[in-house]
């Protein structure tokens, strides 16, 4: 009986050893296997830790094994790549975020074309430009959202607050009601017009049997010669024009008497002298109207 | 002259006006309590004194103390392993229903690890094994002390501290971390199957989340808090045990007044180990 307890506790001790180191060695190193190591660095703040996974062009190819954490502003990382798996040469590595709870895992990325060479174990990866992390993209839709806050905080003072809501239902409204007008209107003008060609139409056709086309022709005639007949006024009338801007011509020209009339003027001031010695002498009479006026009678 | 007689009173404060004999009353029942406190005190002093005296005694607990491992650590899988597994089984069901669209689902796998091995794990095959082991100790110890076993144990000079707490202090000290391996082992298995058959996670993203962040340290952590479990456990239910009195009804009233107080301590226990190791954990 001792003897089987003692054998019983043993299994149950050894059992659970086992399950403790092998359970411990896989979660802490991605399996029982340890992969070959790969070094690379990355900038503060990466929130890397162990065990986080790494992907090759977006399959798992191993973990991160461990973060060292540097006093010049860098994280050394070591990643952990299973066996079967080769790293091209020239791959970047980057620190990839994944989901919404700031979780990240490592990414390699290929160059392209790939080569045929790989990296060894214990080579360095060459970092590659940071991805926009968790935190940028929702400091990002923090702003999008702050946005969206003023605007809708706006819309609701303008929109709501101000009344406008409802005026535009009464617009809404009163457009709708002045449609209907507009369509009863519009019908009744179809109609209208529709009346109205069909008037013309006959009008046309009245027209067109009461007109007689010797009626037509003779005043066709009349109205050509009426028309010959004007032609020959304008030609008159131009005629005219050119003799009298011949006249003016010559008037300006000083030319005959109208234009010594114009250009002459001593002409003129003897008009003058005439005149002021008329003005005196009108002045005169009117003073002493006796020294030249003398009735007598008888 | 003289007047008569005072009446002869059962008790002296009966003499005194009825303000006085109250408040002496109340001073008398509160040194009692403390006087009680201190007695308590200094018999589980006593009784530490006794099991580490006991340890210089392999000869009289070492060959009992396989046999109370074989009480409390095999004797307990089967209970042990069913509870995780329903637990991890749940654990896995509940995280995957409650999680929002768009969520990564290896966080099912994280989440699993976090509540299994960091909490429920240990503090469940604690509080189970309260019941199951505990009050089987105390019963035990309690109806030897009634039945003056111990007694004839002294009498024939042996230790009973080393024949019967020392064993079983160090059966539970060790076995509880052994049965809380299989517990977390069991219970992360039951959550990896649940999600995977029973949900649209993928084996890929709960063993993704399963190894997410993970630091021996964690695992160091739950055999730790199991540790202290089994040592509250043997300790509390030993001494209720050890200490009973009247017959069989003060069997039953230390078993119960045992489990009791063990609960108590492991869940005090467990939040004492939070509040000073989790800083810890941060990885």
């Amino acid at each position: 009986m001792k003897r089987r307890d003692e054998v019983t506790v043993g299994i149950l001790i050894t059992v659970a050893v086992v399950v403790l180191i092998l359970g411990t060695l896989w979660l802490a190193r991605g399996g029982l296997k340890s992969g070959y190591p790969l070094y690379t660095r990355f900038a503060w703040g990466q929130n890397l830790k162990q065990g986080q996974p790494v992907l090759l062009a977006g399959v798992s190819v191993g973990y991160v094994g461990d973060v060292n954490l540097r006093r010049d502003g860098y994280l050394d990382v070591m990643l952990r790549i299973d066996d079967q798996y080769t790293v091209p040469k020239g791959s970047t590595a980057i620190v990839k975020p994944v989901g919404i709870f700031g979780d990240v895992a490592v990414a390699l990325m290929p160059p392209i074309p790939v080569p045929a060479t790989s990296y060894s174990p214990g080579d360095t990866v060459p970092p590659g430009p940071a991805a926009a992390d968790i935190g940028q993209i929702m400091n990002r839709v923090d702003t999008i959202g702050q946005s969206v806050s003023v605007l809708m905080h706006a819309l609701q003072q303008q929109v709501i607050e101000a009344g406008t809501l409802k005026q535009l239902n009464r617009t809404m409204t009163s457009a709708a009601a002045l449609s209907v007008q507009l369509q009863g209107v519009i019908a009744q003008q179809n109609r209208n017009i529709s009346e109205t060609m069909a008037a013309f139409r006959d009008a046309a056709t009245h027209m067109s049997n009461a007109v007689d086309s010797a009626q037509l022709a003779a005043t066709m005639t009349h109205l050509r010669q009426t028309s010959e007949n004007s032609a020959r006024l304008v030609a008159n009338l131009d005629s005219t024009n050119r003799q009298l801007r011949g006249l003016l011509t010559l008037a300006q020209n000083g030319n005959g008497t109208v234009g010594k009339l114009l250009t002459d003027s001593l002409l003129y001031s003897d008009l003058r002298h005439s005149v002021q010695r008329l003005d005196s002498l009108i002045a005169d009479i009117k003073a002493n109207p006796r020294k030249y006026i003398n009735l007598k009678i008888f | 002259m003289s007047g008569p007689p005072p009446p002869p009173f059962a008790k002296e404060t009966q003499a005194f006006p009825v303000v006085q004999r109250t408040s002496i009353r109340f001073f008398r029942r509160i040194t009692r309590s403390w006087i009680s406190i201190f007695r308590d005190i200094g018999l589980r002093s006593y009784f530490f004194r006794d099991i580490i005296r006991g340890f210089g005694d392999p000869a009289t607990y070492v060959p009992e103390t396989i046999r109370q491992m074989k009480n409390i650590g095999v004797d307990s899988v089967p209970l042990t392993v069913i509870v995780a597994a329903f637990i991890g089984g749940v654990i896995a069901l509940q995280t995957r229903y409650q999680l929002f669209p768009g969520v990564e689902l290896s966080i099912i796998g994280l989440a699993s690890r976090l509540m299994i091995v960091l909490e429920l794990g240990p503090l469940l095959t604690g509080l189970v094994l309260t019941g199951r082991v505990g009050g089987r100790m105390t019963a035990e110890i309690g109806t030897m002390r009634v039945t003056e076993q111990i007694d004839a144990l002294e009498t024939l000079a042996y230790d009973p501290v080393a024949f019967l707490i020392v064993p079983r202090l160090l059966a539970a000290t060790f076995m509880l971390p052994t049965l809380v391996i299989l517990a977390d082992a069991t219970g992360l298995l039951s959550a990896y199957f649940v999600s995977v058959r029973l949900t649209d996670v993928t084996a890929q993203d709960f063993i993704t989340g399963l190894r997410l962040g993970f630091g021996t340290f964690q695992v160091v952590y739950s055999l730790l808090k199991a540790m202290m479990f089994g040592m509250a456990i043997a300790l509390v239910c030993s001494y209720e045990g050890y200490i009973t009195e009247a017959g069989a009804e003060g069997v039953g009233r230390s078993t119960a007044r045992a489990v009791v107080i063990t609960s108590v301590t492991v869940l005090v226990l467990d939040a004492l180990t939070a509040g000073v190791l989790a800083p810890f954990l941060q990885t």
